[in-house]
């Protein structure tokens, strides 16, 4: 394997923690030591960066125009692009996800980096009518200052895009702390920001786990910060925002989303796209479609054929060593992710039927069998909670306002999936499914154009899409007389 | 080694048996430039088929936004490789200097670049259900679109027409003007290099012919024109006779100044000096009236005379790199100018502060920074606009007679105010009725914001967002929710 960096990355540089720190790192597909010497960002690192970010803001990045902005943006672009697959080897060794999805990972940054670079010079702000009132008025968009970002583990690359990509094509200098499960790809990144021509200090990388999380949620001098990961650390960290400097808040929480398929849906579709939505990053995935409700009349057939696709795909060697280019499935994340799942697994054996899976996969490494369940009672904690695995349970409803009602029953609210052959019955469900987004006839897949995020206790703000620029802007309000 | 002169189509240079050909002359020096052929009809036919297939049948079409934007990516860091190249070309052609035309050529890549950035940004709107029908709005580009380009600044016309028209997903014939008809081929197999697939980007070379072969014909469904009203004016018809195809139109102007008595007066100079003869003032949106408060005027005035005396040096060879100001682009321009000239030495009523005549003592189509001062009001040199290094004059005493001297001309392409005072600058801007207005500047177009004009100096809009709306068009879709 090749080396990875291990310090922080701040100023361009990368540095020692001051806080003498560290974070110990096991490979999850044979549980093998990684490095036990990932450098943790204490206060005085997070200190420095933000000095860091902040000179940068004031200095030479807040001085550039949007164009030369974008410019470094597109080409820090390219540089990810060529890296794509070794820095998403990076994130395999990890965490176990196959090497081919976190390659489309680096891509999807990669993408999300052009996207936004070209919204750079077309921030518009309004001016009104003119002579109105005998005052000129114009509302500007401006940049927020030093932002910061929290990433899951599960998509390192994806996230670190949807954050910082928006930030910086509107102005923003920002720290960025990536998951202490997955530390080591973004970190990689620093001399490919140098080649882009950031300034020092525009991107800075620490590492760390939550204690370091709460430093940056709680400084006095951060104005920002997005946040993907489980809703109770997304509760600190709103609490601690609150707490110091009332700094802007976006969560991307976790999901429990619902998919229905109606007895017209195509079911060969409804079948691969729903085994699909169990395997695709081992089910660790926050849009994952976990709790299916399928109409009655279809119901025996669909439970048998999605069955027979997760058991098929699981014999077909679909599911192995991440960093085998062929492989599609890998491990879960770490041996804790392994304990979490299988305790699920085991209620969800009390509580409702298995159908497959069920169990761990082989004897090396943290391998989980697809599973599903059916007649599992809406109330029972496989039902409520979120799982982050490749489980998913399976109900049925006999009418389109049950399977609503049904659906919505969740305090979550990130995604869901509709599969109906009929137009004017997808619309319509989709406007009553309480989720930030909704696919048909498909599993949710995030583009670069359109918003992601959720309603309710999965989150608020929106990543991706115009919308996502949202966030990193204040708006200011001009009278002249 | 001539410089290359064939059409450009379906992704190859064609040779074509061309009945008329059209040979270019140095406006400096007078050598031959190169000879190009003139698009007949079934040249023309030929270009718009191959751009109509790559439309409705290509690759195109299937192309993602990200992977239009990558096109246009791509082409931008190409051109700039060509920079030289064209400047030479230009300096040659028209006479333009070259550092000017590689500022053109930066210009371009800007454009491209903005563009690129907008492909995959141009949403529709989805609205709540409303009696029982869900409806969408989305925006599609037109197909085949052609864009008809002015001389003075060719590779600029190249990214203000083609490059919006491509990020929405259109298909394109460009025809060159007949004095500067060289930049396209220089650069068109950039366009095949940067991955646009064939038929979607061709050039043609012509004069009026040409021009009206495209305004006419039935299966474009859009035409951009950048010139002479007149011209302008046949295009229109030609595209309302035919298939009522849509037509953006960047014509000409005769742009007022107005310097008000609390304004930066060394800026005000150099502005309206400096900054108005640039490109020998073969410019759309020069500033060619000059409107300043009684109070400074005279000393305003004897600076500005400096200031055009001074420029006289200016003109030079233009393939010099340090040359700031050319000859006129050709004999044609060169015999208009004098007339004008010649008109307002001896019917305007003004008096000649400044200039007049040809430069001496420099071979090339020279004429010296020109001012006149108080021009009767229909006086042709007041009126009428004569694309070349000659600037009108008057005083004015109050705010609203400023304004109402500034929106005296049938055109209202560009603008410029020069004052100390926030509120007076926005007042005064917005009482003008000019498509652009530049407050202690004058305003150099930005692929930003949008360039055009008021009246007669045309419609549409081409940079800004403005820029890529104009090559997409509405479809509202209903459905009905109760089947």
């Amino acid at each position: 394997m090749a080396s990875f960096e291990t310090q922080l990355f701040i100023n361009n540089e990368y540095v020692d923690a001051k806080s003498g720190e560290f974070l110990t790192l096991y490979n999850p597909t044979d549980d093998t030591l990684v490095s036990d010497k990932i450098h943790s960002a204490g206060e005085a690192d997070i200190d420095a960066a933000v000095a860091a970010a902040k000179a940068a803001f004031k200095g030479p990045w807040g001085k550039m125009g949007p164009t030369s902005r974008a410019k470094i943006l597109f080409k820090f672009a390219d540089l990810v692009r060529q890296k794509a697959e070794d820095l998403g080897k990076l994130e395999s060794l990890a965490m176990g996800s196959a090497v081919s999805t976190q390659t489309l990972g680096s891509h999807a940054c990669a993408d999300l980096l052009t996207y936004y670079a070209g919204w750079a010079d077309k921030l518009l702000g309004e001016t009104s009518y003119p002579g109105e009132d005998g005052k000129y008025k114009i509302s500007q968009r401006e940049p927020i200052g030093v932002c910061s970002g929290i990433g899951a583990w599960n998509a390192s690359y994806l996230l670190f895009g949807w954050k910082v990509a928006p930030a910086l094509a509107a102005g923003n200098t920002f720290i960025y702390k990536p998951s202490e499960k997955s530390p080591l790809g973004l970190l990689a990144l620093g001399p490919l920001i140098k080649e882009a021509g950031f300034p020092p200090g525009v991107i800075n990388i620490v590492n760390g786990a939550g204690k370091t999380g709460a430093l940056l949620a709680s400084h006095m001098e951060i104005r920002q910060i997005g946040f993907t990961g489980s809703t109770a650390t997304g509760r600190r960290i709103q609490e601690a925002a609150a707490k110091s400097n009332l700094k802007r808040v976006s969560l991307e929480l976790g999901g429990k989303s619902p998919s229905i398929i109606f007895d017209d849906a195509d079911l060969e579709t409804a079948v691969t796209k729903s085994a699909q939505g169990v395997l695709v990053n081992t089910g660790q995935v926050c849009a994952m479609a976990s709790r299916i409700f399928v109409q009655e009349g279809i119901a025996d057939q669909f439970i048998g054929a999605l069955k027979g696709a997760l058991e098929g795909a699981s014999a077909s060697g679909a599911i192995g060593d991440p960093m085998n280019k062929n492989t599609m499935v890998g491990p879960v994340a770490d041996k804790a992710q392994f304990d979490r799942v299988m305790s699920y697994i085991e209620s969800g054996k009390k509580d409702g039927q298995l159908v497959t899976g069920g169990t761990r996969k082989g004897d090396k490494g943290n391998f989980i069998e697809p599973t599903i369940f059916k007649n599992t009672p809406s109330d029972a904690k496989i039902v409520r909670e979120e799982v982050f695995g490749p489980v998913a349970t399976v109900q049925t409803f006999k009418t389109e306002e049950e399977a609503i009602e049904m659906a919505n029953d969740t305090i979550f609210g990130l995604s869901a999936c509709v599969f109906t052959k009929n137009i004017s019955r997808a619309l319509r469900v989709t406007r009553q499914i309480e989720a930030g987004t909704v696919a048909v006839n498909d599993f949710f897949f995030p583009t670069v154009d359109t918003g992601f995020g959720g309603f309710k206790q999965s989150g608020y703000g929106r990543e991706g899409g115009p919308e996502g620029i949202n966030d990193y802007l204040q708006f200011k309000t001009i009278h002249i007389k | 080694m001539a410089p290359e002169s064939r059409h450009w189509i379906n992704n190859e240079f064609v040779e074509s048996d061309a009945k008329e050909t059209i040979t270019l002359h140095s406006p400096y020096d007078e050598s031959v430039v190169g000879t190009v052929p003139v698009a007949d009809e079934q040249v023309v036919d030929s270009a718009v088929a191959a751009a109509r297939k790559a439309f409705e049948t290509g690759p195109w079409p299937t192309f993602t936004a990200a992977q239009r934007a990558q096109c246009l990516l791509k082409f931008a860091d190409l051109i700039q490789t060509k920079a030289d190249e064209i400047a030479q070309i230009e300096a040659e052609s028209i006479g333009q200097p070259v550092a000017f035309a590689k500022m053109i050529v930066g210009a371009c890549v800007a454009t491209y670049r903005y563009y690129a950035g907008w492909t995959d940004k141009v949403a529709g709107e989805s609205y709540k259900e409303e009696d029982g029908t869900y409806r969408i709005v989305q925006y599609e580009p037109f197909g085949v679109c052609a864009g008809i380009a002015a001389w003075n600044a060719t590779a600029l016309y190249l990214g203000w027409k083609m490059a919006p028209a491509l990020a929405a997903g259109n298909t394109f014939v460009f025809k060159s003007s007949e004095k500067a008809p060289f930049t396209p081929l220089i650069v068109a197999e950039l366009y095949k290099e940067a991955g646009f697939p064939p038929g979607v980007v061709n050039f043609v070379s012509g004069g009026g012919s040409t021009g009206q072969l495209l305004s006419a014909h039935m299966d474009i469904d859009k035409i951009s024109f950048t010139g002479s009203g007149i011209t302008g004016r046949k295009v229109q018809d030609a595209a309302a006779k035919s298939n009522l195809k849509k037509v953006t139109l960047e014509l000409g102007g005769k742009s007022p100044a107005v310097v008000f008595e609390d304004a930066n007066i060394e800026n005000a100079i150099s502005q309206n000096s400096q900054m108005f003869l640039m490109n020998t003032s073969q410019v759309c949106a020069a500033t060619s009236r000059v409107f300043v408060q009684k109070s400074i005027a005279d000393k305003f005035i004897e600076a500005l005379k400096g200031a055009f005396k001074g420029a006289e040096g200016a003109f030079q060879n233009p393939k010099e790199p340090t040359t700031m100001l050319g000859p006129l682009a050709d004999k044609l321009q060169y015999d208009r100018v004098m007339s004008f000239i010649q008109s307002g030495k001896s019917e305007s009523g003004a008096e000649l502060l400044v200039g007049g005549d040809k430069i001496e003592g420099q071979k090339g189509f020279f004429v010296q920074p020109t001012i006149f001062l108080n021009p009767k009001e229909d006086a042709k040199i007041y009126r009428e606009e004569i694309f070349g290094p000659v600037l009108n004059i008057k005083t004015f005493e109050t705010e609203e007679e400023a304004i109402k001297l500034a929106n005296d001309t049938a055109y209202g392409l560009a603008s410029a105010v020069y004052t100390a005072s926030v509120s007076r600058a926005l007042r005064v801007a917005s009482k003008i009725r000019a498509g652009t207005v530049g407050v202690n500047a004058v305003a150099f177009p930005s692929a930003i914001t949008p360039f055009g004009g008021y009246k007669q100096s045309g419609y549409g809009r081409e940079l800004g967002k403005a820029g890529i709306m104009a090559y997409l068009q509405e479809k509202t879709i209903s459905i009905n929710m109760a089947v």
